[in-house]
């Protein structure tokens, strides 16, 4: 037998037939987002991700068109009245201040609150999302977009209000998209998946979307014809409808309250990086941050740093992680290779340091094999120098900050 | 653009799962392994999704975190920190009972998990030598050198099965 017999036995290779999958695609979502947080923000609140990542799949699984409903056959519903509107910004930024989160909730269903979901929100440049959760699993989210950052999309073409122009850099990010929907507050508004989320135009070319998810009380398994087993919805009612457009009626813009910090970063951030996006929980209305992303544009979130109290520990992945003692703490640390990332280092105080666990995520690594590393990156002198440059502000929320690179 | 990005992944990985398993059967030749694989890989593709839906190809990105993690098995060991539960039922061969197919399954098995990689992506999925190198993370001179290596491997192995067929 040559080369070319053994070669074509190979190209003509068939497997046995494929028995059904085990893998899960929720779980790989929930270990994927533990692992970011880890990384990035430290501290997760793992009970509340698993819960949301279950609770969101319905709205998640299911884009296509399998259970769409045409425009013309959803029920026009009258939204109930709301609380007084909070008055609708006339126009909108081109990009958030990442320390003041742009738009909150104004109105949530009763056994809602966003303390249920407290490591759920995010304020980045261009996205404020919001959470909040019921006891029962149920889930309500709120997007909202810089101006310009996001361009609703219809699944049906000859529905599309808007495609980013050729260029742009705005995302079609409303997917989804399946009729017009009541005006929110006078502006125009879509149907999302069916009426299980709303879409509309808070401001001239600026964007924000409501979901909600009944829970997992609400959601049945089926086993498809390929073995796998997926979730059934259960129809939108007309009164799921109406409480997102109670939600979405009574978002607030423009927003003042800031974000509170565990530690300044006492050294600058390289030139060229930014701050990039924070996590954060609502405490009595006082906004905690988990901790800070920065980065240059390549990688706009290169760099997270944590500072919080001590939840899960460390042990990013058994057996992976060296153990070492410096400035009197000892620390976890990994030199990441997740089979493409290389040059990752993630640190993780494995006692509290003025009793606080400290997380640092850096990644250096260029997208390209062979590239230098990011630009900025080696000034901040590793992980360990990220630490250097920390000053840790204790438990007590009252001596925290509103500005990180004091 | 959190649920952008969400469900962006989730659409992809639902729609392209059973080839990521495809191409993790043929590198482990065993499907409770490819599971644990697969499931790793995407596990990291959720991790890297940015990169991987700007990437000039998705598919070829995720295949390589594919790849990529089957060759690390040994050093990072998946198949210790990634779990599944249930087991899988006996399935019946849906390929002819083949001699000369059962056996080169079983050759490439017995390969060195690069040259098996390496086979796997040049003959089972076409993929030419510089795209090779890519996704495995080395030289093009690497990749013709482990297949002469896997090819003369995989003819030692079926040759009694050569000599008998003549």
């Amino acid at each position: 037998m040559d080369d070319n017999s053994v070669i074509t036995l190979l190209e003509s290779i068939t497997d046995p037939l494929e028995p059904a999958s085990r893998v899960d695609i929720a779980a790989a979502r929930r270990r994927g987002r533990r692992r970011q947080r880890l990384w990035r923000v430290g501290a997760p609140v793992l009970a509340v991700v698993a819960v949301a990542a279950i609770a969101t799949v319905p709205r998640l699984a299911f884009p296509g068109n399998t259970e769409r409903t045409a425009a013309s056959a959803i029920p026009t519903v009258s939204a109930p009245k709301a609380p007084k509107h909070p008055a609708m910004p006339v126009s909108a930024p081109a990009t958030f201040d990442v320390l003041v989160p742009y738009a909150a909730f104004g109105w949530l269903p009763a056994g809602f609150s966003e303390a249920a979901a407290s490591d759920q929100q995010n304020s980045g440049p261009v996205e404020v999302d919001r959470t909040a959760m019921s006891a029962d699993h149920g889930v309500v989210s709120l997007s909202v977009y810089a101006k310009g950052a996001c361009l609703p999309e219809a699944e049906d073409p000859s529905r599309q209000p808007a495609s980013p122009p050729p260029g742009s850099s705005a995302i079609a990010c409303l997917t989804g998209a399946t009729g017009p929907a009541p005006d929110v507050n006078g502006r125009p508004a879509l149907w999302i998946r069916d009426g299980r989320g709303i879409a509309w135009e808070y401001a001239p070319d600026a964007w924000a979307q409501v979901y909600t998810s009944l829970g997992t009380r609400g959601v049945k398994l089926k086993r498809a014809t390929d073995g796998a087993y997926r979730p059934v919805l259960p129809p939108v009612t007309a009164a799921q409808r109406a409480e997102a457009q109670k939600v979405a009626a009574g978002v607030k813009y423009a927003q003042t309250a800031p974000l509170w910090f565990s530690f300044k970063l006492t050294g600058p951030l390289p030139a060229g990086w930014q701050l990039s996006g924070m996590s954060f929980a609502d405490s009595g209305g006082r906004l905690l941050a988990d901790g800070l992303n920065a980065g240059p544009a390549a990688d706009t979130s290169a760099l997270g740093v944590s500072a919080t109290a001590p939840a899960y520990g460390c042990n990013y992945v058994d057996g992976q992680s060296s153990y070492v003692t410096r400035y009197g703490v000892n620390w976890e640390y990994r030199v990441l290779d997740d089979h493409i990332a290389k040059d990752v280092e993630m640190l993780c105080s494995m006692e509290t340091v003025d009793g606080l666990q400290v997380n640092v995520y850096l990644d250096m690594a260029p997208e390209e094999a062979g590239a230098p590393p990011l630009p900025g990156s080696t000034e901040l002198g590793g992980a360990f120098g990220v630490y250097e440059k920390l000053d840790l502000l204790g438990t007590n929320p009252v001596n925290w900050t509103t500005n990180p690179l004091a | 653009m959190r649920q952008s990005r969400e469900a962006e992944y989730t659409e992809y990985v639902q729609a392209r799962l059973p080839w990521l398993r495809r191409i993790a059967y043929r590198l482990t030749q065993d499907w409770q392994l490819a599971d644990d694989l697969t499931q790793d890989a995407i596990t990291s593709l959720y991790t890297h999704w940015n990169r991987a839906r700007d990437a000039s190809s998705t598919d070829a990105y995720a295949r390589t975190i594919l790849v990529r993690a089957f060759l690390a098995g040994r050093r990072s060991a998946w198949t210790r920190h990634v779990h599944l539960d249930g087991d899988y039922p006996e399935y019946p061969a849906s390929a002819p009972d083949h001699d000369a197919f059962l056996d080169v399954r079983a050759a490439l098995a017995t390969l060195p998990p690069r040259q098996r990689a390496t086979l796997v992506l040049r003959y089972c999925y076409g993929l030419p030598v510089d795209q090779t190198a890519k996704e495995l993370g080395c030289s093009e001179g690497t990749v013709k050198s482990q297949t002469a290596k896997g090819l003369t491997a995989l003819r030692r192995a079926l040759a009694p099965l050569s000599a008998w067929k003549v």
